[in-house]
Parts: structure tokens; C-alpha cells; sequence
């Protein structure tokens, strides 16, 4: 008995055991997966933070992006509104123009109609007259004995008075029909000339605000300029071409390079009609075009000899060895001119470097230069006979102007 | 030591003539080549200043000398002499004074001043030494001592 009790507990105990172990794997297993689980949600959790984080960066950049846009765009509608106003003001200038243009219209409608009134008034004078004519006709083919003779004579006279009132009416037809079409004609001028008016003062303001210059403030040469001792045109071959859209600046340059290389430090700007002049200053030179050695080159006075030579010795003492000045100005423009019969003295000449620019201002520079634009070089010689006598401008050089600027070196500067 | 006072008339005319006679083809040739300019005012102005510092000069030796070429053998008998330091003396300055008034134009080239400004300063040099030079010749050509 005892046995089977002990036998059947531990039967029982051993079964408890293996429930109870059973029990324990199972929960172990439902454990061992449910921590699976949560880690693998642990793990998709923080994948998807990770992606969030991502999205979120992305869109703060995205914000950014297009916070920046907004403010460009709030920048362009500023200068997108003031340009819109601009055009808006220009639209209503147009549009007040245009409703007076309208108006000019209207008046002349309505001149055309009154003329066209009195025309019909007149029209219908004419017709009355025309009836009263035939009625008396009819009176006359109908009339019968003396009496109506007479009646038939002061008819005729009536007829003939009333055809002279009818080439009256019908020449004051024509006239008034004249008078109207010339005032038409008048008005439409008149409105035509006014617009262009406006229109030139809007592109000369228009001109002063976007370049912020004011033209009158170069100086200008005197026009047309001042009979010189020689001249010469400059070739086109030596002045920048006309093939690579170039503009005045650019032959401003190349003129101011040839002064440079040909030893002309100091030169000035002024202005002429569509071009401009540039003024080198007054050098000596030898007799044969040539210039002095500086710094003799560059003394207004008159200058002793200085290198001794048999040659230039003998020179010097038996003859008159004047001192000889030019200074050479070289002309850009696409006007044609006629030198002036004015001469001009040395001190004026001088006086040129004083005044003018010393750079081409902008506004002209940029000016395009075509093919209607030529350079002429022209040469101001002046002599002084002697220390004590008083310089005169020589109105006919020996030299030619070529010769001058081929000696002064400005002829091989302009060919480089 | 004392010399004949004839032989020294000689040879100071010898000398005036001879820088007179360069002086007055300096001119010359100046003139001819238009150094005095083409206007006959400017030209009169040089030789007008130039000629009275050599002519009076020329003058009197060639007044002189024609005296003592006329004059008859009685007032010759006795023969003058003259120092030759006193002699001497007045060649150095005959010399002296041509020169200077010939280096006047000569130079003219090198100066700032012109020709004709120069001519004109030459009286503040070639007055003094003008009075000396005359003195000095007129015991020569004058006295009959």
C-alpha cells in the first residue's frame, strides 16, 4: 500500500514535474519569442525614427529652400512692382495721351459734321433755289400776251440774279469744304509734333537717369574747329575695325596708346557732335618735324644751343633759328565738317590742357562706333622767331600733316 | 727799352684792322642770311650798336696814319720812340677789347639771351674797357711827343 502511494505520488510528482517543466518551456518559448518580437519591433521602431529624422532634416531643408525662394521672390515682386509701376505710370501717360488723342478725334468728328451741316444747309439753299428757278421757268413757257411778257423779263432778271447767288453759295461751298480740310489737316500736324515732343523729352530723361551723367558737363571744342597749319585722316586700316562691334572707348584707347608710345604723357578730352577730340599737349620740334629730346621737348620758351656741332654751330650764328610748337589734336566723329577760317594763338592752344577730360566719360565712350565715324588729325604749328619776339600760329605748316605725325613717331605707334 | 712810335702805329693798326675786319664780315654774313630777321627795322638795330665800338677807333689810326704818310721828310728827322711796356700794354688791350666785343657774337649761340639783347647788354662790359683801350691808343695816333 505504502509502496503504490509512494509510487503513485511520485508518479504524480513526476508528472506534476513534467507539466510543470512542460509549462516552464512553453512559457520560456512564449517569452523567448515575445522578447524576439520586441526586438525586432525595437528595431523597425527605430528604423522608422531614423527614416522620420531623415524626412525631418529633408524637410527643414526643403523649408529652408523655400524660405530663401520666398524671400527672392518677395525681392523680385519689390523690383517686379516697381518696374510694374514704372510701366503702369508710362501706360498711363500713354493712356492720357492716347484719351486726348481721342478727344482730338471726337473735335474733328464733329467739325466733319458741322461742316457737313452747313454743307446740307446750304445743299438745301441750293435746291430751293433750284425749285424757285424752274417754277419761274415754268411761269415763263407758260406766259401769254404783253403783260406776261413783262412778267417773263423781271423773271429773267430774277433768274440771272438767282444764278449769281447760286455760284456765290456754291464758291463759299468750296471754300468753307477747303477751310475745313486745312484745319483738319493743321490739327492732326499739331498733335503729331506734340507726341514727338514728349517723346524726346521722355528718352532725354530716361538717358539722364540711367546714366546719372549729364552731357553738358564736358567740355566742348570749339566747333567747327579752328583752321590748323596741316591735317590729316587717319585710316581706317590703323583704327580698331569696324567688324567686332567696337565702340568709341576703344578708339579712344587706341589714340591714347599711340601718345603714350610716341612719348605725349599728358593729353585731354573734349566733346564734338557724335564723337570726340583728343588734345595732346604743345612740344618743340626741330625744322624738320622731328621732336626735341625732352626735356627740351616739352619747354614753351625758346631754347639756346646746347650740343655743339660744327653744323648746327654755323647754323645758329649766321641764320635764324626759330623756335617751332605744335600741338596735335585727333578728331573722332561721324559729322561732317568745314574747318573754321578762325585761327587760334599759343596761349589758347596751351590753354586746351588745362581745361578738358582726362578720361573719355563713360557715356560717350560706349557710344557705338560705326562706320559713318573718321579720325582726322589736326596740327596747330606755331613760331617764334626769336627769344624777344612774340610766338605766331603758323596758318600754313612746311610739313604736311602726314610728315608731322610721322616724324612725332604717331604714325608707327598707330600701325601697331 | 724803347721802340720806334711808327712800327707801333703799324702794328696797332694791323691788329684793329684785322678784328675790325672780322667783325664787320660777322655782321655781313649774318645779315645776308636773315640772322637780324627780313624786316629793315630789325636789321638797322645790330649794326646801329655794333658799328660806334670799332669805328671811331678805325678812325682816328686811319686819320693818322694818313697824316704821318703826308707829312714832309723835315718833320721827320727826329725819330719817336715809345716803351715798349707802354706798348705792349696797348696791344693786350686792343686785343682784349676786339675780342670781347667779337666773343660776344660768337657766343651769342649758346646764350638764352638773343643776339640782339646781347648786343645791347655789351655796353655794361665794353664801356669801361672802351675808355681804357681809347686812352691807351690815343698816346699813340694823337700825341706828337
Amino acid at each position: 500500500m505504502n509502496k503504490s502511494i509512494t509510487v503513485s505520488t511520485l508518479i504524480i510528482l513526476l508528472a506534476l514535474v513534467t507539466l510543470s517543466s512542460c509549462v516552464n518551456y512553453r512559457t520560456l518559448e512564449r517569452m523567448r519569442q515575445e522578447n524576439d518580437t520586441k526586438e525586432r519591433l525595437i528595431k523597425e521602431l527605430q528604423k522608422y525614427s531614423n527614416s522620420i529624422s531623415n524626412y525631418n532634416d529633408q524637410l527643414k531643408q526643403q523649408i529652408e529652400v523655400f524660405e530663401k525662394r520666398k524671400i527672392e521672390r518677395n525681392k523680385k515682386n519689390i523690383g517686379n512692382t516697381e518696374h510694374i509701376d514704372n510701366t503702369q505710370a508710362l501706360l498711363k501717360k500713354y493712356n492720357s495721351f492716347f484719351a486726348k488723342y481721342h478727344k482730338y478725334q471726337q473735335h474733328k468728328q464733329s467739325l466733319r459734321e458741322t461742316a457737313q451741316d452747313v454743307i446740307d444747309q446750304k445743299k438745301a439753299m441750293l435746291e430751293n433755289l433750284k425749285t424757285a428757278l424752274h417754277e419761274l421757268e415754268n411761269l415763263l413757257y407758260a406766259s401769254v400776251g404783253e403783260y406776261e411778257q413783262t412778267i417773263l423779263i423781271s423773271h429773267l432778271r430774277q433768274r440771272k440774279l438767282l444764278k449769281n447767288q447760286l455760284r456765290k453759295l456754291n464758291n463759299e461751298i468750296n471754300q468753307s469744304m477747303l477751310y475745313v480740310k486745312q484745319m483738319l489737316k493743321l490739327e492732326e500736324e499739331n498733335l503729331k509734333f506734340n507726341y514727338s515732343i514728349s517723346r524726346l523729352q521722355e528718352i532725354k530723361y530716361n538717358y539722364r537717369v540711367n546714366t546719372g551723367s549729364n552731357l553738358e558737363s564736358m567740355p566742348n571744342f570749339p566747333w567747327p574747329p579752328l583752321h590748323p597749319s596741316a591735317y590729316s585722316v587717319i585710316p581706317s586700316t590703323l583704327l580698331p575695325s569696324l567688324t567686332n562691334n567696337h565702340y568709341l572707348k576703344n578708339v579712344a584707347e587706341k589714340l591714347e596708346t599711340a601718345f603714350d608710345q610716341a612719348g605725349y604723357s599728358q593729353k585731354k578730352y573734349y566733346q564734338v557732335p557724335d564723337g570726340f577730340v583728343l588734345v595732346s599737349q604743345l612740344e618743340q620740334f626741330n625744322s624738320d618735324g622731328t621732336s626735341k629730346t625732352p626735356p627740351d621737348r616739352w619747354v614753351t620758351d625758346y631754347l639756346p644751343l646746347k650740343k655743339f656741332s660744327l653744323t648746327s654751330y654755323l647754323k645758329a650764328l649766321f641764320t635764324a633759328n626759330p623756335g617751332r610748337y605744335r600741338i596735335i589734336a585727333f578728331i573722332v566723329t561721324s559729322q561732317p565738317f568745314e574747318e573754321s577760317k578762325k585761327t587760334v594763338t599759343r596761349e589758347e592752344a596751351m590753354a586746351w590742357l588745362d581745361n578738358g577730360m582726362v578720361i573719355l566719360p563713360e557715356n560717350i565712350g560706349k557710344q557705338p562706333y560705326t562706320d559713318k565715324h573718321y579720325c582726322t588729325a589736326f596740327i596747330y604749328e606755331f613760331e617764334q622767331p626769336g627769344r624777344e619776339k612774340k610766338p605766331f600760329f603758323k596758318s600754313l605748316s612746311n610739313l604736311t600733316g602726314k610728315d608731322h605725325l610721322q616724324k612725332s613717331n604717331l604714325w608707327t605707334a598707330l600701325q601697331q | 727799352m724803347r721802340i720806334p712810335i711808327t712800327n707801333t702805329k703799324k702794328r696797332l693798326a694791323i691788329i684793329w684792322f684785322s678784328g675790325s675786319g672780322f667783325l664787320f664780315a660777322l655782321l655781313f654774313l649774318q645779315t645776308i642770311f636773315g640772322k637780324y630777321g627780313t624786316e629793315i627795322k630789325e636789321i638797322k638795330d645790330p649794326w646801329g650798336l655794333m658799328l660806334p665800338t670799332f669805328m671811331p677807333t678805325l678812325s682816328l689810326i686811319i686819320g693818322t696814319l694818313i697824316a704821318d704818310a703826308t707829312a714832309s721828310k723835315k718833320d721827320t728827322k727826329e725819330i719817336a720812340t715809345v716803351d715798349r711796356f707802354f706798348f705792349r700794354l696797348s696791344c693786350f688791350l686792343s686785343i682784349a677789347y676786339l675780342l670781347t666785343v667779337i666773343l660776344t657774337i660768337l657766343l651769342s649761340p649758346f646764350s638764352k639771351l638773343s643776339l640782339l639783347e646781347l648786343i645791347k647788354l655789351s655796353n655794361l662790359w665794353l664801356a669801361p674797357f672802351q675808355g681804357l683801350v681809347t686812352a691807351s691808343l690815343g698816346a699813340f695816333f694823337v700825341s706828337k711827343k
